[in-house]
């Protein structure tokens, strides 16, 4: 594969219930939206309404958190023939999930929690991604997730991880600029050296967000502004991987609309001052 | 059992029940950093709890509110600890609160608190239900007489039912207009609600205990001969037929029919 098969869109932001009537009612300048699949799966009423109306007026990609692709336990039928029909109803730019596993044994554990990086965990995720892929009719994207713990059995560093799942996989990935810079501080690698790892035909979209710092650990809270070294980091991303479909995602703390489009204001500006650098 | 199996099942064991001794090994800790692997992992914990509280506590404001903060914060530890979640979607995860608060020491010594619970449980799945069109009247009326006594009613999946013995309304409205809880009162003969959706509104109602059964028997399958037949047990047999009918006018009307068939 040469390069991302999908066309970039631009700039966007996350769906929020918070921003869903301002959204409709100013229609402002976002490229598209990321809506979060969970939140829409199986629900009518109010939510549904409010997706189904942005989605008329701008592009739509669907992130999930649910997927588990990374979980010994069977893929979960019911949760993948939802999110189909949800698909199906929507028509997103693109669907997307985490590099993880959530839950063992039917027991969901609602957090993205990391893999050991053994040659196990590859095959054992790249034979569920295609599974995956078979079933939607699509490919996916596939998000890094931050964490706080590292495994001794691990046999290769996240990035390598990453690229290799994809290139078996044929899938496609979510790089979090944000959950780099956290795992970096919080295991000690050099984020550039991520970016460098990775595949960069395989990257189709980047995550911006912010983070809090707890002693010696950072929390990926997404729940802050962007901090000036993520997005030093999104301009290194820019110039490795060019105009790549970026976003803002905060999860919590949800400011104002006009505060996260000033930020996406920002993500524009930096953006478009590091393409310059990488065509000179 | 796998390695990755392994690994998974000694996390699950850590963030469920502190149980540490299979997961610790496997995380990477410098060696100078005495706790490290310890500090690393508790934030997993402390996540894992605080995300299933903040579901809790998005899904049972009326009890949060009536119990206060510390009472509700305690309650909380014993359901996460008695209920692992079961379903991907956090917003289920409290779907056995209720079930909880009836069977489980000192809660159910308080029996108002379940049903407390299980008042705002049932707007949430309301709210939550998917969308389907509500049927008209006109399909109704289109329906012939000589067929009316096989009609079978499809509802919205909006529609949740729910009896309760106290005034647990009057303790949602006052959370609704922050005004002060009311004494809480028992009553033996329990009152029937309805929750649906008309739309995107939310509604809820009280039902006398005939439309209840009526409307029970019906989302139960009953035909339109069978309603009739409770009705005759009541009512002078001429009217028994236009009783029916004006509660099946009046579930059309209210947008909670979905779909009529008949026999033939």
């Amino acid at each position: 594969m040469e390069s991302p098969a999908l066309p970039p869109l631009g700039y966007g932001l996350g769906l929020r219930r918070q921003h869903y009537k301002e959204v409709l009612a100013t229609q402002p300048k976002v490229d598209w939206f990321e809506a979060i699949s969970e939140n829409y799966m199986d629900a009518g009423g109010s939510p549904r309404h409010y997706l189904e109306a942005v989605r008329e007026r701008y592009p739509v990609v669907l992130h999930g958190v649910s997927l588990s692709i990374g979980s010994v336990d069977p893929l979960n039928r019911h949760y993948l023939q939802s999110l189909r029909r949800l698909i199906d109803d929507i028509e997103p730019a693109w669907v997307s999930d985490h590099l993880c596993w959530t839950g063992v044994d039917h027991t969901n554990l609602h957090d993205l929690l990391p893999l050991p990086y053994t040659e196990e965990s590859l095959s054992h995720v790249a034979g569920r991604v295609a599974q995956v892929q078979e079933f939607l009719g699509r490919r996916i994207l596939l998000e890094n997730v931050s964490s706080y713990v590292s495994y001794t059995v691990s046999e290769m560093s996240e990035w390598e991880f990453l690229g290799e799942v994809a290139e078996r996989a044929d899938c496609l990935l979510l790089l979090d600029i944000n959950n780099i810079y956290v795992s970096a501080c919080n295991h000690g690698f050099e984020p550039l050296d991520y970016l460098e790892g990775v595949p960069p035909q395989r990257v189709q979209q980047f995550h911006l967000a912010g983070h809090s710092r707890n002693g010696e650990h950072i929390i990926d809270t997404h729940d802050q502004p962007i901090v000036d070294p993520v997005w030093q980091l999104y301009a290194e991303a820019v110039r490795r991987f060019g105009p790549v479909s970026a976003m803002i995602e905060r999860d919590d703390n949800i400011p104002p609309l006009a505060e996260l489009l000033a930020e996406l204001e920002q993500a524009r500006r930096i953006g478009r001052e590091a393409l310059q650098e990488r065509v000179a | 059992m796998s390695a990755l199996e392994e690994l998974q099942r000694g996390f699950r064991d850590y963030l469920l029940q502190g149980r540490s001794e299979a997961i610790h090994p496997l995380v990477r800790a410098t060696q100078e950093r005495r706790g490290e692997a310890e500090r690393r992992l508790v934030i997993y914990a402390e996540a894992y709890r605080l995300r299933l509280k903040e579901a809790l506590a998005t899904d049972y404001t009326l009890l949060a509110a009536w119990l206060g903060a510390e009472r509700f914060d305690t309650l909380m530890d014993h359901y996460i600890h008695a209920h692992p979640s079961r379903h991907y979607n956090i917003r289920r995860y409290g779907h056995r609160m209720a079930q909880f608060l009836s069977a489980t020491t000192p809660w159910c010594g308080e029996p108002l608190l379940a049903e407390l619970a299980r008042f705002e449980w049932l707007q949430g799945l309301s709210f939550d239900a998917p969308d389907a069109e509500p049927l008209g009247v006109e399909a109704i009326a289109a329906v012939p007489a000589a067929q009316w006594g096989g009609l079978r009613l499809r509802f919205h999946p909006s529609l949740q039912r729910g009896d309760f013995h106290w005034n647990v309304h009057e303790f949602w409205s006052a959370l609704r207009g922050e005004e002060p809880f009311p004494d809480a009162r028992y009553h033996a003969r329990p009152t029937p609600w309805l929750f649906w959706r008309q739309g995107r509104s939310n509604l809820f109602v009280s039902l006398d205990a005939e439309s209840a059964q009526l409307l029970d028997l019906a989302r139960g399958g009953a035909d339109f001969a069978a309603l009739c037949e409770v009705l005759c047990a009541r009512h002078p047999e001429a009217e028994v037929p236009q009783r029916a009918a004006a509660a099946l006018k009046g579930w059309v009307e209210e947008q909670l029919v979905i779909g009529a068939v008949t026999k033939d």
